[in-house]
């Protein structure tokens, strides 16, 4: 893509219609509220413990109390760089975000000791992307906004597939979701038969809407993709009830993306059609 | 500049990612395995669901799968007279492990499981045999059957036995003392007392079930061979650190394998009277095995004296967060179940600690309630508690401890005593049957 960026153009944000301005600034936000929401669900996975702790333990033999205390730390940095950069564009603690989410992701794959956690940074490719996109949209040139485009169509697309490819494998605790959530929700005795069968339709669903992503740019789509982001994060809720909150906001790119896609899709659109007139 | 800017951002991921995924190559290791011994070794006895006239025999060859092996058993001692047997069976299961990259960097050699089953055998019986592959003879061996009468049986059980010892990093490499020591005292225990029939293990063998973890968990068990050659049968489950294909392939459950092959929940009659019931957290807990567990304890309530379950991730974690997914899964979906058909005692690893929790009904204490033991301590590292956990205030406890408990089953009383390596009594529980 490195192409793109050489290309010479530096339009400045002054140059876009205000319209565009205004999708571009709702991206923005939406980002930047997503990115807040995933830290804020971090913080309080870590504070519950996590495999950060749990390697600091048992593998490197660092006393329980002082794993906890870095734990914690760590949680604690989440929270604050969410907090800052909500409010302001601050590219090296952005960076830090980037690094600290793909660091938990290769963690919990290291760690093992859950399903499917060998495809965990896969799985994990939207949140760790969404903030690199929100590092790369602090630059306010078209081309850089169509980059950002595809790091986080990328994301969404790596991170849907995976899930995808879980639920098509009958993940475990996804079936659970599903039997579950049908008796809380709908008070109906959903069999694992059954429910096998729908996490293959779901899963398999999943995959083609993460391939075609790449090739559709389609309001709808991307619409489909947040709503069902939502739910699927949700379903840990309307399993086991309220207490699974940070379970939900740590996934808010699976919703955050495919929102800030739509409108930064709208201001590369409007923009195209300004440079051909 | 934002040409460098993303150019910088992914060196910097690549080189987060590279950083982590470094692993320490140190090679101290002081366990030397000969190359040419291509002798049966790890030869282990599996029960399932009916001890008392099946077992499962298995075995590791190493280097060289082999052509012929079979088990030949008596039901007394042959000795070095390996024609006298009166029984012979072919194995079942025979086949290569699987061998990763990280296998074999740590230079664990290829190996290969055997598998067979012995069936139609008498109660209460000493059975002596030896397994053979391609003409090498393994020692002999015996083990006793589960009862057909309501006589008086102990069993030990215990959960978490990965990592640990002096540089736990990659525990095997380094011998894993901890793990060691747990063996030699339940080897003691066995020997002490004959009435011990099994030990059941509450998962988490190893930090993986990849053969360089494994390898060296079976190198280990085999510390736990008692007075004359006397093999303590496995109950074995599988817990979150027991995902790899290796662990099918070194614990082959005859048809529970083959029909559930993730499953490894199963119910086995140690007596007439005492039901013990394993159950898997790895996989569905609200689907088929949940539908499962109800009607196996619809069936065994109403005319066993005594009803146990063990399974790894614990519903009344001392350690970790109690509102954690992992084991409020486990509360919603068997807790009403072991309350409804009131079980007296359930047995949960995981958390790397010694406790019992108080009786527990309706998620509060309560007399009638079920009493949870646990919580893993076969030489894993050991944590340290959340004593502010309503569930442990005495006469409940949790304590940093290794640990196996010995459960003992009266006809009056089920018993149980934690016991620590050197063979210290760390708790003691009892309780009177539910029904007469
Ligand atoms: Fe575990």
């Amino acid at each position: 893509m490195c192409w793109i960026i050489t290309a010479g153009y530096q339009e400045s944000i002054e140059k876009m219609t205000k319209i565009s301005k205004q999708d571009l600034r709702l991206a923005t936000l939406i980002l930047r509220f997503t990115i807040l929401l995933q830290c804020i669900g971090v913080y309080f996975q870590l504070r519950s413990g996590s495999a950060l702790e749990g390697i600091l333990f048992m593998e490197y033999g660092l006393d329980q109390a002082a794993a906890k205390k870095i734990e914690n730390a760590i949680a604690l940095v989440f929270l604050l760089i969410g907090a800052v950069t909500f409010f302001r564009s601050g590219k090296v603690l952005i960076m830090i975000i980037v690094f600290l989410f793909l660091f938990m992701a290769v963690l919990i794959q290291r760690q093992a000791g859950s399903p499917f956690t060998d495809c965990t940074v896969f799985a994990h490719a939207a949140r760790v992307l969404a903030p690199l996109g929100l590092f790369l949209l602090v630059k306010k040139d078209f081309h850089t906004r169509k980059i950002i485009y595809f790091i986080l169509v990328l994301g969404l697309g790596i991170t849907f597939i995976t899930h995808g490819m879980e639920a098509v494998s009958l993940h475990p605790y996804f079936l659970d979701y599903l039997i579950t959530s049908f008796q809380n929700l709908a008070g109906v005795e959903l069999d694992q038969h059954h429910a096998e069968r729908i996490l293959q339709i779901i899963g398999s669903l999943d995959i083609l809407l993460g391939v075609f992503i790449f090739f559709v740019r389609n309001k709808w789509l991307l619409l489909w993709m947040a709503f069902w982001g939502l739910v699927t994060a949700s379903s840990r809720i309307t399993e086991l009830g309220w207490g699974m909150y940070p379970e939900v906001l740590s996934r808010a790119a699976h919703f955050g993306i495919p929102l800030t896609l739509i409108f930064l899709d709208r201001c590369i659109k409007k923009e195209t059609e300004e440079r051909v007139r | 500049m934002p040409k460098n800017q993303i150019l910088q951002s992914l060196l910097l991921a690549i080189f987060a990612f590279t950083l982590v995924s470094c692993k320490d190559k140190q090679s101290d290791r002081n366990i030397e395995i000969e190359v040419a011994e291509t002798a049966p070794r790890h030869v282990r006895v599996l029960w399932t669901e009916q001890p008392s006239n099946h077992a499962i025999i298995s075995w590791t060859t190493l280097h060289s799968k082999g052509e012929m092996h079979r088990i030949v058993f008596d039901t007394v001692s042959r000795k070095d007279d390996n024609i006298s047997y009166s029984f012979e069976v072919k194995s079942k299961r025979n086949g290569e492990i699987t061998m990763l990259d990280m296998d074999y960097e740590e230079g664990v050699p290829t190996g290969y499981f055997h598998h067979g089953e012995i069936k139609n055998l008498k109660p209460s019986m000493k059975y002596y045999f030896k397994v053979e592959s391609d003409g090498q003879f393994s020692k002999e061996y015996y083990f006793v059957t589960a009862p057909a009468d309501d006589r008086q049986i102990s069993i030990l059980w215990g959960g978490d036995s990965r990592l640990g010892g002096e540089k736990p990093i990659y525990a095997g490499r380094t011998p894993h003392l901890g793990r060691q020591d747990m063996n030699k005292r339940i080897k003691a225990l066995m020997d002490e007392n004959e009435e011990i029939l099994a030990f059941t293990h509450g998962a988490d063998y190893g930090s993986t079930a990849e053969w360089r973890h494994l390898f060296w968990w079976l190198e280990d068990h085999e510390i736990v061979v008692g007075k004359d050659n006397r093999l303590l049968p496995l109950i074995i489950s599988r817990g979150n650190h027991d995902y790899a294909i290796g662990f099918q392939e070194n614990f082959w459950l005859s048809t529970i394998t083959d029909e559930q092959n993730f499953g490894y929940y199963y119910t086995t009659q140690l007596s007439p009277q005492v039901t013990l019931i394993t159950l898997n957290t790895e996989i569905s807990v609200a689907g088929n095995q949940r539908v499962w567990l109800e009607k196996q304890l619809a069936e065994n309530r109403p005319n066993k004296r005594w009803l146990v379950t063990h399974f790894h991730r614990p519903a009344y974690p001392v350690v970790k967060d109690y509102e954690a997914h992992t084991f409020k899964r486990v509360r919603e979906a068997w807790v009403p179940l072991f309350e409804k058909y009131n079980i007296d005692l359930a047995c949960e690893s995981d958390g790397h600690i010694l406790k019992r929790t108080l009786p527990i009904r309706n998620g509060k204490p309560d007399e009638t309630g079920i009493v949870y033991i646990g919580e893993g301590g076969l030489g894993v590292p050991q944590r340290t508690a959340d004593t502010t956990r309503w569930f442990i205030q005495p006469p409940g406890f949790a304590k940093s401890a290794d640990n196996v408990h010995l459960i003992q089953f009266r006809t009056d009383s089920l018993v149980v005593r934690a016991i620590g390596p050197e063979g210290n009594v760390l708790d003691y529980y009892g309780r009177i049957p539910r029904i007469n």
